[in-house]
Order: C-alpha cells, then structure tokens, then sequence
C-alpha cells in the first residue's frame, strides 16, 4: 500500500528558489530527530502545518551568535510525499515501535555480551539502522518537542511533544512534486 | 513498517552475522554513538562508606500540630 503525506518545509526564500529548482539539501547531524533527511510538518498532534513551517523558518533566521537575522524572507514549502508502507517507519504506532524496540533490544544485548554501554540518539540509530541495511527505511515519522521562537526566547523545555513531523532520506525517490505556498518577511 | 516475521528475520540475521566488537566499532566510528567507559581501577576497593538503617531516625510523617516533619524509617 502506498502511503501519501503532504509535508510542509519552512525555510528562507533564497533556499526556497533553490529547492524548486534543483532539490532539497538533505539536514544532517547527531541532533537530527529521526536522522539525516528533509524534514516535513506532516498532520499528527497539530493540523495548523503551514503555522507550524512558518515558525520554523522564522525561529531558524535568527543568528545567536551574530545576533541577527541570516535571511530577511521566508518561504512556506508544501510537498507531496510517497512512500510505500513497507519503507514507512511510522513510530507514532505501536507497530513502528515494535521496530524500532526490536533493533534497540538486539543491539543493546550485543553490546551486553560484551559488557559494553553505549549511548545513542533515536537520529543516530536511525541512520545506524538504516545505512547498514538492517530495515529499509525510506520515511520516518516521529512525534516532537521543537523549540520556536517562544520557545527559546523563554527557555522553555518541554517534554510534551508540540508537532508531527516526518523525514525523508532520498527526496529524488519519495518527493514527487512541491510548491511555494507562503511567503513573508521574518520581521 | 510492521515487525513481520520475514523483518525480524532480517533484523536477526544482522546481529547473528557481526560481532559485537565490529557492531561497537561500526557504531561509535561511523555514527558517533557514545561509548560509556566506567571502569574500577584493579577492580578492587580501598575503603567502602558504610550505609545502616537506624530505626530511631525519622521518617516524612507530617503532623498539623508540629512545625516541622519526623522521619521515622520502619525497621
């Protein structure tokens, strides 16, 4: 069964341009949520998914450490996703759950035989799990606390998530078409 | 994305198939996972700090009538 998601991506016009006319930039890093991929806000715990972009594009601007803004405009991005349910790795379920725990558990049992302790990330495990061929994971969605503009003006950390979101690993294969659907000024 | 049993097949066929020094290896140099290294030198103590329960101390009962709580510990 084929599974369709419609993903909205908040990021600077320029990036915006750019995206329309090549493709995405894949995100990259150990803080990644559920790994390396194109993050989307897909429908989950919120229905507002273009607020949600803007937010995000808008609180991305922001440079602490110049304290400035790196863009002066953004731009709303809706995308349409495809993937099949085999490759979609769903952990608001409790069948990607059971996935996920299944590898977690043989992993942390390997490590135990040999009276190892390692820590992880559920992004870092993601790409483990997925670049050694363990599951084909094409999409994954996940649950998540992200922190927007309020959030880091406040110092508010949470632990009760705030947003769906989805990533995609190989948007050439799963991104079959995308728009510019808002635009704005970050001031 | 379900745990069928051809999945869970597949899953297990990489941990039979590596061991678990390559799996460490692997893991902490190619996805930065964090080894966690506590270990005892010699394996062995010097000293050890001693911990009792003592049945005439306080436990976290709260009485109106005081202004303060006692603790008294079943023993």
């Amino acid at each position: 069964m084929i599974i369709n998601l419609e993903g909205y991506h908040g990021t600077s016009l320029e990036s915006a341009q750019s995206i329309q006319s090549s493709k995405y930039d894949l995100s990259t890093g150990d803080e990644e949520w559920l790994g390396d991929g194109v993050y989307f806000f897909i429908k989950g715990i919120s229905s507002k998914l273009e607020d949600l972009a803007v937010k995000w594009a808008i609180s991305r601007a922001w440079d602490n450490k110049f304290k400035r803004n790196k863009y002066r405009n953004y731009c709303v991005l809706l995308s349409h996703i495809e993937v099949h349910d085999d490759n979609f790795l769903d952990l608001t379920t409790e069948d990607g759950l059971d996935v996920f725990d299944y590898i977690i558990d043989r992993y942390i049992k390997k490590m135990g035989s040999i009276r190892k302790t390692v820590k992880y990330q559920d992004g870092q495990f993601l790409n483990f799990a997925r670049r050694e061929n363990i599951v084909d994971i094409e999409v994954a969605k996940g649950n998540f606390y992200i922190k927007f503009t309020k959030e880091k003006i406040k110092g508010l950390n949470l632990r009760t998530n705030n947003c769906t979101i989805c990533t995609v690993f190989d948007p050439a294969k799963n991104i079959k078409s995308t728009k510019i659907i808002t635009n704005g000024s970050v001031i | 994305m379900k745990l069928t049993k051809e999945l869970k097949k597949r899953i297990d066929n990489y941990f039979d198939n590596i061991s678990a020094e390559e799996l460490l290896n692997i893991t902490v140099n190619k996805y930065d996972f964090c080894e966690v290294n506590i270990e005892i030198e010699n394996q062995k103590f010097d000293s050890v700090v001693k911990s009792f329960y003592n049945s005439k101390s306080n436990s976290g009962v709260y009485d109106e009538g005081k202004d303060y709580c006692d603790y008294s510990i079943a023993a």
